[in-house]
Parts: structure tokens; sequence; C-alpha cells
């Protein structure tokens, strides 16, 4: 019984009752939950109260970085290192870079997006407890889960668990740690 | 009297002022004709013309795009588009003081120019007065036709519910699209790229359309974020509507600063005399300046306006974006045709603002009509009950 717990899982048939769920949770007061489902659901994440900028403005300040390496490199190359006389155009010709700043700058936000998400997710992640919950791999079939995590301030183990009941969820069980 | 009458009510004023406003423009601009010279007065009417032109047919070419792709992003904003492609038959009819003036206007249409330069010589086959007007009959024909079709279908479903007409529009829309893209490459060619009948550029087509993709959404989402206080539209303007219709206008904000930055590369990379003639006309004189301008201001500021969700999600915020954008539409009108006049420094001309204010006015007149005329959101299209659901699980978060 002493088992440290990683939260409450309860397990919704529609994504139409994840959502009440989750919108009811966060009525309640509740602030450290997740949700699960197998394809993406419009709206969950402002349900659950997901805020989070950092992947945004990482593509985008990777975006701004692959835009001025990808103009320096030519502006290395064309003007500093082996200026060439182009059919007398001046070295500094500033639309022939374009094309390969363009490329440069999304190369560099899609690797911003990659990474940025990976990390920010902390992923890779050989170990989540979530998975001890019953019936999670269905989270990628067909069923819709929210978890409301013990490091919630409202958490109560009793409570909760009658709280999450309470929203009609097919089954509620707890996640150990 | 109910809310939504009330918004009837609106558009009924709003038609009644357009109409006001611009007949008194209009009458402004005829005394233009006499003061200013004929010559002043075609330039100015045919930079107004198109300016209105490039709205209508935008507005026409993505309801041939909404019917197609059948985006629930189309729903709230259908009957505005139809509305502006209704216009099209007071376009037609304010097309003829454009082939009045042919002669003031298109260099070609001149025997005497065309006597002189043997190029020239070698265009008439194309390039003439009556294969001109036939070919214009031609394009108002086929895209009066497929607007009215679209639009009876549509209105039709409102009143019967049945369902099949979305299919008939969807397999109307499809060959549509390719029909309005070559039709109105076509008709760019003729009626703006033809100023400068020595220069040509093959991607002026696409560079048009896009910028009239880009008038339509600003305009449309401009008339949508304005009415959103009041009902129907107030049921159905919610942060996820506001993203896609933010985010669409981003794409073609970006797909004109594509179309436009390819046709000024591949030129400048080549530096043919006759190609380049474009450019060097439009970087001296002043002109410069308003090149850069559109650089900034009609793609990096409402690139990096619209890459923010926060613009995207308050109403407020991605109003004033796409009213900035229509201005700026207008300005980058400016920049394609009057230099194609000789006009060697950018002027504004008096006549300019009256006849956009008199076509505008016009414009909105008929627009606002037909915006009443017929139920303000589609009502039996079974995508309308996505956009509400989207609604419900949006607004009840928020």
């Amino acid at each position: 019984m002493n088992v440290p717990l990683h939260g409450i899982i309860a397990e919704f048939e529609s994504a139409e009752d994840l959502l009440h769920a989750a919108k009811r949770a966060r009525e309640a007061g509740y602030t450290q939950m997740d949700a699960y489902s197998p394809f993406p659901i419009h709206g969950l994440s402002e349900a659950i109260g997901f805020e989070d900028h950092k992947v945004p403005w990482t593509v985008f300040i990777t975006g701004v970085i692959g835009a001025i390496a990808g103009f320096s490199l030519q502006y290395y190359i064309s003007v500093v290192d082996y200026p060439l006389n182009v059919g007398g155009r001046p070295f500094l010709s500033w639309p022939s870079f374009i094309p390969v700043t363009f490329e440069t700058t999304v190369l560099f936000a899609s690797f911003g997006a990659f990474i940025g998400m990976l990390a920010f997710n902390g992923l890779p992640q050989p170990y989540h407890p979530i998975f001890n919950a019953p019936r999670f791999e269905r989270a990628s079939q067909d069923r819709f889960f929210l978890c409301i995590e013990a490091k919630d301030p409202l958490f109560d183990r009793t409570k909760t668990r009658q709280f999450l009941e309470s929203l009609g969820a097919r089954l509620v069980s707890e996640v150990e740690e | 009297m109910n809310p939504v009458q009330e918004t009837y009510q609106r558009f009924a004023r709003l038609s009644q002022t357009a109409l006001a406003v611009g007949i008194i423009a209009l009458l402004v601009s005829a005394a233009g004709f006499a003061l200013a010279g004929k010559t002043q007065f075609f330039r100015s009417y045919h930079y107004a013309y198109i300016v209105w032109m490039c709205l209508t047919l935008g507005t026409f070419g993505l309801t041939l795009l909404h019917h197609t792709v059948r985006g629930s992003w189309g729903l709230p904003i259908l009957r505005f588009l139809e509305a502006g492609a209704a216009t099209l038959p007071l376009m037609l009819v304010l097309f003829l003081p454009v082939v009045a003036g042919m002669s003031e206007l298109y260099p070609w249409a001149r025997p005497e120019v065309v006597q002189a330069n043997e190029h020239l010589q070698h265009k008439t086959g194309y390039l003439n007065v009556p294969f001109f007007i036939v070919r214009s009959a031609v394009y108002f024909a086929i895209w009066i036709a497929l607007a009215t079709v679209l639009r009876r279908s549509s209105l039709k479903q409102d009143e019967t519910g049945d369902a099949t007409l979305l299919q008939q529009r969807m397999n109307i829309g499809a060959p549509g699209l390719v029909l309005f893209v070559l039709t109105v490459t076509f008709a760019m060619i003729d009626w703006v790229m033809s100023l400068e009948p020595l220069w040509q550029s093959s991607i002026y087509g696409a560079w048009f359309i896009v910028g009239q993709g880009l008038s339509a959404f600003a305009f449309s989402t401009t008339v949508l974020l304005i009415a959103a206080r009041h009902k129907p539209f107030a049921d159905v303007v919610n942060p996820k509507l506001t993203r896609d219709l933010g985010n669409l206008t981003f794409a073609f904000v970006i797909l004109w600063a594509y179309t436009s930055f390819s046709q000024f590369l591949i030129m400048w990379s080549a530096n043919l005399p006759e190609e380049i003639v474009y450019y060097v006309k439009r970087n001296q004189g002043g002109w410069q300046y308003i090149s850069a301008a559109l650089t900034v201001l009609q793609f990096f500021l409402p690139f990096l306006l619209l890459l923010s969700s926060r613009v995207k999600r308050y109403a407020g915020l991605l109003l004033k974006v796409m009213v900035f954008i229509l201005v700026m539409r207008a300005v980058d009108l400016f920049w394609i045709i009057q230099p194609a006049f000789g006009l060697e420094s950018p002027r504004v001309h008096w006549l300019d603002i009256t006849l956009l204010a008199g076509i505008g006015g016009l414009w909105l007149w008929w627009f606002a009509r037909h915006v009443c005329a017929a139920p303000l959101l589609p009502r039996h299209d079974p995508r309308l009950q996505e956009a509400w659901l989207y609604e419900h699980s949006a607004s009840s978060v928020a």
C-alpha cells in the first residue's frame, strides 16, 4: 500500500469524454495532469492547461541561426575566401544567396523542431511509470486516458480517485512510480 | 428584432453607404476626366480597376478552392467569398471604360507605336484590339458561369438540404480551379503585363493568382472579424478558426514572396536587357523605396506577425494584420502598374484615390447586397456541424 504513486489514471471511451474530463479536472483545481490518446484531439492541450512555447521558440531561434549561418557561409566563400568575378556582378550578390539562405533556415528550423521536441519531452526515456497503468497499451489504439499526477498539490489518493470515478471513467486505477 | 436581423441590417447599411460613397467618388472622378485629361483618367481607372478585380478574382478562386478541398475553415467566410465572386457581372460593366481607354493604356493598341517597332509588329497576331476584347469576354463568360452555378447550388442546398449538391459543387470546383488558373493567367497577361508589351515573365499568372488569394483571405477575414461581434458569426468565430485563417493567410504571404522573388531572381541572374528593364524601372527615381517597403511590409512583417500563435488567437490583433495586408496589396499593385505607364517616380494622383474609392464603393455595395441576399452562414452544410463542434470544445475551454 505504501508504494509511491505516479498518479491516478482514468480510462475513457471517447475523445469527447476525455476532453470533458480534462476540463472538469481543471475546474476542480488540478494542474498536474497528462492526457493520452491514439490521435491528436483539438483543444486537449489547452484543456489540461498545457502552456509551453519552448519548442516554437526553439524552432524560431534555430531558424534565425540557420539564416545567418547560410548567408554568412556564402558571404565568406564569395566575398572573403575566394572572390570570383561572375559576369561583372558584385561579389556580394545577395539575391543569389537567398535560395541557399532559405534552405539553411528550413534545415536548421527542422532540426530545431525535431531535436527540441525530443529534448523538451525528455526523450528518449527508457522508463516511464505511466506504462505501469493497466490496459495502457490501448492508449495507442482506441482508449483515452487522463492521469492526475501525484505531484499535484490537490492530489489525494482517495479523493482524486473518487473524483475521476465521478467523471464517468470506464476504469480508474493507481499508477505506481 | 432578433440579433441576426440586426447583422443583416448592418450589411444593408454598409451597402447603402458604399453606394453613396462610390457614386460621389465616381462623379468627382468624372470631373477629373475633364480636369486632368483622359490619359491620366484611364491610367488611374485601370489601376483602381485591377486592385478591385484582383480581390474579385481572389474571392472567386477561394470559392473554387473551398468547394474542392472542403475545409471547415471556408464555411464561415463562404458567403463573403460567394458575394465577392458575385461582383463579376458588375466588374464586367466596369471593364468597359478599360476597353474605351485601350489606346491610352496599351502601347500595342496604338498603330503609330506598332508601326515604329518591329517586335510589336510580330506580336499583333495576339495583341490586337478585337482579339483582346474577345478574350476578355471569354474570361468573363467562364468566370460568371462558374460563379453563378456554384452560388446557386450553395443557396439551393440551404433551402432544400440536398446533400448531393455538395458533391456536385466539388465536381465543378476541381476542374473549375484548373480553368481558373489558366484564364486568370491569360487575363493578367492581357490586362496588366501587356502594358509593357516588350517584357514577359512566365511566372506572372501564378504571381498574380497568389496575390489575389492573399487579398481575398485578408478581405474575407477582415469582414468576418468585424462581424464577429454579432450573431450568427459570434457563434462560429473561435481561436481554432482564426488560427486556420491566419495560417492560410500566412501561407499566401510566403507564396507571394516566393513567386515575387523567383521572378526577380531569374531576371536579375540572366540580366537580359528586355527582361531586367522591368526591375530597373522599379528601382530608381524613388520606386526603390516602394520595392524595399513591399519586401519588408508585405512579406517580413506579416510573416513574423502571423508566425505568432498569439496574433492568430486574438481576433483584434489578427484583424489589424489583415487590414494592413489589404493596404499593402494596393501599394503592391501601384508598384506593378504605375511604372508601366512611364511614371518615373512614385506619385499618387488624386484620381487614383477617387477611382479606388469609386470602384470600391460600387464593389462593396454589390458585395453587401449579395451577403444580405442569403443566409449569413451556409445552413445545411453538414460540415458546419464540424465547425460548431470545434467551437464548443474551444469556447468551453477558454
